[in-house]
């Protein structure tokens, strides 16, 4: 029996495994769909050594890495520069020196995606800055004169600056044809194609012509990344706007005015003198990389497994209307959180209220959220003691009691809800966490709680209490892990797995950890003095 | 691994070696159920206090104030208690014709009313201290009084005597005295001492209070180490007699000492824990051994039969 035993918590344990590597290695299914991601880890580095300083064009000794900064379309919740000695050399420039190596700027960049173009504001651009962005770079006639003509063949005089812009906009986006490495205003205009440098020098140059504020704006647009390689993207030099009291972003070649496409990180948004620099592959270098992900591109799994040999399509929980995969979705992470309640109890030997309150309090909080569920939870659970204590003076039957305890539970979460809805809170956080199912687990708590207070004494209750909170927070943890939903999903098999854990735990014949402690003074061979 | 070089027996190998494969599952509601215990003790002659009555529903609360005219003192238990739980102790009785008048007090000589205690009583009967919540009975048992030989080391409460027995031979043997902390109950988790006792003698050893180790009572402050209890071998043959009865092969026997009647057990108990371990400073685990290996014990029958004095006769040799 024992062998029998032992070899099905082994089987329980490698057959998912093997069906895993199956999957992954020769039908070649991914684990996981492909995540959604919205947050990168952007990496810059300018390599100094290779700005020729013979090349006039390309010397440029006042050039700082771009730093992306937080703004609608995106937030930088990380930024690193190293080395950072760098700025304090900049006195005794000398290539020859070991410390001017790369300069390495590290960011993690999440974006959001502009979904409207930003209100009109009251801002207007004082003296200096007007100069700045009207001022045409130093031009040869013929080129002024070129510009000169295109403008005044698109653009009317009585035209809003918005229509002058349009005008521009279309312009070139109907007229020019992409053309790398034509960076040059002149080259740009004789033959009618450029680079993205190249058109959003035209642009600007021909808004600073009609007296719009312009300039050159640097960013990536971020391409789908491949299992092989995740740094995909463009470079995309394009062009911002001054109107009414905003700067609009203007991206002719992606036909974008107003808004950008969603997965693009702004790095630079005055690109200026450097945007030659930020243009050259050799110079400037950029790494990305996927760093977290919102969700899983579920449907775009099921098309690939569809191609897959017929049983695995037809045993794919992906095939469910979107209701009921979003149930399995959580459901089948909670045996691997028993797991952990089992080694907890088992192997470290931690002592909870019952045996599946912990799981039943993790339940409750992937309902609500940690924060929420957990303070929320001890408030009621004081409150209901008091409440509980008051009616222990009345002597009620016990199911009466705890219906009078359920809905003074209800009673309080109704109150709740109401000054949160008052406060204007309801609509966010709060709205996802009012649910039927806590509402029961509450008041069997608080009865459960009550009774080990009067009978073990608030010490041994409040052990419990950690215990319990510790073990069904470890749970709460495991269980929020989205990947690892989406990889049991996907795999529904890997259930057998938490089968054979808890198979083996309950195999487990040594000490728990806490026993340490507990006999740790049997050795101790003179007694301490009484009292 | 210090525990296992003493044979420290852990709660995980308590059950998966000892309770699990040699107790049977269909014996436990005789020591589960207190009433069903306290009758079969009975019919076998085996000293226990007397269970007066029971009550196994809210209907009979009202002739409980019939029922308990004759008494002066009760214990009110639940049947499926566990840890001494829900256990309401009737020292006195004033009572009185009509029900509202009649009162009782407790051992913290606290006044309890009548319409608190059957408060209390229809508590018990939903269920609230039986060990998975389900519906319970009450028993209304005999108080047992305090041996003159408990009055300095103990407090409020009465001490008992717990030997764990395996296949009727007694292992290991502690006494628990009640303290203030553990609000004049037995229980050692709460506060209560337990102190070792050598099995040959029935003289005290080594004292433990929270699994710490202590010389004295901690209210009272007198030494407990060397007093020798009285009536050692008694209690070791009615340990053993309950055994025999009880048909579960590794249990815990309680034990009180009445100054008039004797060692009496008290209950039985079919997951005794493991702190008795510390009081004696010794593992469980060597002396279950030694009993395996001599009784042949496979498939919870041992292939050989030891007399009652055998039995003590081998566990004096621990």
């Amino acid at each position: 029996m024992k062998k029998f035993k032992n070899i099905l918590i082994l089987l329980l344990i490698l057959l998912p495994i093997c069906t895993l590597v199956f999957k992954s290695q020769f039908l070649n299914i991914s684990l996981v769909p492909k995540a959604n991601t919205d947050s990168w880890v952007l990496e810059l580095s300018y390599d100094e050594v290779k700005d020729i300083p013979n090349d006039p064009l390309k010397l440029d000794k006042n050039f700082k890495l771009p730093v992306p900064k937080t703004s609608h379309s995106q937030k930088v919740t990380y930024l690193k520069i190293s080395p950072e000695s760098k700025e304090n050399n900049l006195g005794s420039e000398n290539s020859s020196n070991a410390e001017s190596k790369d300069k390495v700027l590290t960011a993690h960049v999440k974006t959001f995606g502009q979904k409207q173009i930003q209100p009109p504001t009251d801002k207007k651009l004082n003296k200096l800055e007007l100069r700045k962005f009207l001022s045409l770079p130093e031009l040869n006639e013929e080129t002024l004169s070129q510009l000169n003509t295109i403008s005044t063949s698109i653009v009317f005089e009585t035209d809003t600056d918005i229509e002058k812009l349009k005008k521009i906009f279309f312009y070139i986006s109907d007229e020019l044809i992409l053309q790398p490495n034509n960076d040059e205003l002149d080259d740009v205009l004789t033959l009618k194609s450029g680079s993205y440098l190249g058109q959003a020098r035209l642009l600007t140059a021909l808004a600073k012509i009609n007296k719009i504020p312009a300039r050159i704006a640097f960013g990536i647009q971020i391409l789908e990344p491949t299992p092989k390689d995740t740094n995909r993207y463009i470079r995309v030099l394009y062009s911002e706007a001054f109107i009414e009291g905003r700067w609009v972003p203007i991206n002719p070649h992606q036909k974008d005015f107003g808004v950008l496409k969603d997965d693009f990180i702004v790095l630079d948004k005055d690109a200026g003198e450097h945007a030659q620099v930020y243009n050259d592959r050799n110079l400037f270098s950029i790494y990305i990389k996927p760093l977290s992900f919102r969700a899983f591109n579920s449907k775009s799994f099921l098309k690939k497994m569809k191609e897959k040999p017929v049983f695995w399509s037809y045993i794919s929980l992906h095939r469910f209307p979107i209701s009921i995969q979003s149930i399995f979705f959580g459901l089948l992470l909670i045996p691997f959180g028993t797991v952990i309640l089992s080694f907890m109890r088992v192997v470290v030997g931690v002592e909870t209220f019952g045996i599946f309150t912990p799981i039943l309090l993790t339940l409750f909080f992937l309902e609500t959220s940690l924060a929420y569920g957990l303070s929320f939870f001890i408030l009621v659970v004081l409150l209901g003691l008091s409440q509980r204590a008051l009616l222990d003076k009345f002597y009620l039957l016990a199911v009466p009691r705890l219906s009078v305890l359920l809905a003074l539970v209800i009673l309080m979460y109704t109150g709740y809800a109401i000054l949160m809805n008052n406060f204007g809170l309801l609509a966010n956080s709060a709205q996802d966490s009012l649910s039927y199912f806590p509402i029961v687990i509450i008041t069997v708590f608080i009865e459960r709680f009550s009774i080990y207070f009067i009978e073990e004494g608030g010490l041994n209750t409040l052990k419990r209490s950690l215990g319990t909170f510790a073990v069904s927070i470890m749970c709460y943890l495991l269980l929020s892990v989205t990947s690892l939903k989406s990889l049991l999903f996907n795999n529904p098999e890997l259930l057998l797995l938490a089968i054979g854990l808890n198979l083996a735990l309950g195999s487990y014949k040594g000490y728990r950890l806490l026993e340490f402690l507990r006999f740790s003074d049997i050795e101790s061979d003179e007694e301490a003095p009484g009292v | 691994m210090k525990l296992k070089s003493l044979g420290i027996l852990g709660n995980n190998s308590r059950i998966r070696n000892y309770i699990l494969p040699h107790n049977e599952r269909r014996h436990y509601p005789f020591i589960d159920n207190k009433i069903k215990t306290s009758k079969i003790l009975h019919k076998a002659s085996i000293q226990s206090p007397k269970l007066y009555f029971s009550l196994s529903s809210h209907g009979e609360i009202k002739y409980f104030h019939e029922k308990i005219k004759e008494l002066s003192s009760f214990v009110i238990k639940p049947a499926k208690g566990a840890m001494g739980n829900g256990i309401a102790i009737a020292k006195e009785v004033h009572w009185d014709s009509l029900k509202e008048d009649t009162s009782f007090v407790t051992t913290r000589r606290e006044t309890m009313s009548y319409e608190a205690l059957m408060y209390h009583i229809s508590s018990v009967l939903s269920g609230l201290y039986s060990l998975n919540g389900q519906q319970d009975e009450v028993m209304i048992q005999e108080l047992l009084t305090l041996d003159p030989f408990f009055d300095k080391i103990t407090y409020q409460g009465v001490p008992d005597i717990r030997v764990i027995l395996f296949y009727g031979v007694p292992v290991m043997s502690m006494l628990r005295l009640p303290t203030s902390m553990s609000g004049g109950r037995g229980n050692l988790h709460q506060g209560a001492v337990g102190c070792g006792i050598d099995l040959k003698t029935g003289r005290l050893t080594y004292s433990i209070q929270n699994n710490k180790a202590i010389s004295a009572h901690p209210d009272t402050n007198q030494k407990i180490k060397g007093l020798t209890l009285p009536l050692w071998d008694d209690i070791l043959s009615l340990s053993v007699a309950c055994a025999e009865v009880s048909n579960i092969n590794y249990m815990g026997v309680d034990i009180v000492l009445d100054p008039v009647k004797g060692p009496m057990v008290l209950e039985l108990n079919a997951r005794p824990g493991l702190s008795i371990q510390l009081a004696n400073k010794q593992g469980l685990h060597p002396r279950l051994k030694k009993i395996e290996e001599r009784l042949g014990t496979k498939n919870k029958t041992p292939n050989a039969e030891l007399s009652l004095r055998e039995k003590i006769e081998f566990s004096k040799k621990f």
